[in-house]
């Protein structure tokens, strides 16, 4: 074979592969064309759509408000009406209070939690040293423990579905995220609350070993606010029978 | 000549046929090997007006050439330094003054004639 000949079969291997290849990325980049957007413009989409999100967010609280205040109206006059229907608002007043969705107030105890200031003077945080989020479920376990008839963290009111979680190095509760310091409010004898704290081994123990600061102030006047968010039962429905 | 048209076509039609696509993540490896193949193509074309022809040299030139340019786009997203541009800017180069040859060599056979 003539060298001429040798030289163009090269030649045409390499642009056999480089015609394949322009055509393949071709098609992938006009494929993944809504991901190849250019930086700035990206970046204000997402600013614009975060805005509009948090004002969306506000709108809807202001609403929920409004609508909650119609319904206390509502039932307001409903029982001025009736008397059988003042016994039913009586119990359902009852019922409001005991699941957490009235501001309450009353004797109990404040607890102070924060993230050991060792932990700040490392530039790594040594997970040793902060607050977990199991540090805030026990806590608030052994206030329950202890008669504590209302408890709110960082004023998050925990109701019976209210969930405590890690997300990095702060704590979600009831899906709104709480960092250190955490302030824990209980309502309840002050005294049986702070001696269920205190009490050699407790969790005021624990957590002070870790050198996390508990801050323990018992008080006659705390006030807790009620649970802010939804809470709507899809699955779960009423069962009139017994229960084993 | 005819030869280079022909599987130029021929991978065209290959590209449309496959139904396989290129990730996100490897378009830029891709890219490299996109400009490294134009480079190798057009220095095996040079050669042919040269007289000291080494078919060894231009077979391995292009698949060498990639890989090395795909290492080093592999390197510098791994040290965060945008090593790719300066695998471009190199093959850019070498494009610019092969085309430039070729034109040169071709000029002299034209005015040869």
């Amino acid at each position: 074979m003539k060298l001429k000949t040798k030289v163009q079969i090269i030649v045409a291997v390499i642009c056999f592969v480089f015609c394949f290849t322009v055509t393949l990325q071709y098609k992938s980049v006009t494929r993944n064309n809504t991901i190849k957007i250019s930086k700035s413009s990206s970046d204000n989409e997402l600013e614009t759509k975060l805005l509009n999100a948090n004002q969306q967010v506000v709108d809807l609280k202001k609403e929920n408000m409004q609508l909650t205040s119609d319904i206390d109206i509502y039932r307001q006059q409903v029982a001025s009406n009736d008397s059988g229907a003042a016994a039913l608002k009586e119990e359902l007043d009852k019922y409001i209070t005991l699941s957490g969705f009235t501001n309450v107030k009353g004797p109990g105890i404040t607890i102070e939690v924060t993230d050991s200031k060792q932990a700040q003077a490392d530039t790594d945080y040594s997970s040793e040293l902060i607050v977990h989020d199991s540090d805030i479920r026990s806590l608030v376990n052994e206030l329950f423990g202890a008669g504590a008839e209302a408890v709110s963290v960082n004023g998050e009111r925990i109701i019976v579905n209210t969930s405590i979680r890690c997300v990095g190095n702060t704590i979600m509760i009831n899906n709104k995220r709480c960092s250190s310091p955490y302030i824990v409010k209980a309502i309840g004898d002050k005294d049986a609350l702070d001696s269920a704290l205190n009490m050699r081994g407790g969790i005021a123990d624990e957590l002070k070993r870790s050198t996390i600061d508990v801050n323990v102030t018992k008080s006659d006047k705390i006030q807790i606010g009620k649970y802010t968010g939804t809470v709507t039962f899809s699955y779960a429905q009423d069962y009139e029978k017994q229960v084993k | 000549m005819l030869i280079i048209l022909l599987a130029g076509i021929l991978g065209i039609c290959a590209a449309i046929g496959f139904d396989v696509y290129v990730p996100g993540y490897l378009s830029s490896y891709i890219a490299i090997v996109i400009i490294s193949a134009v480079d190798s193509a057009l220095c095996a074309l040079k050669s042919m007006f040269e007289d000291k022809i080494n078919v060894y040299n231009l077979a391995t030139d292009f698949f060498v050439n990639t890989a090395l340019a795909l290492i080093m786009v592999f390197l510098g997203k791994k040290i965060e330094l945008d090593l790719n541009y300066a695998v471009l800017v190199v093959f850019t180069l070498r494009i610019f003054k092969n085309v430039s040859v070729i034109k040169s060599a071709l000029i002299k056979k034209m005015q040869k004639n």
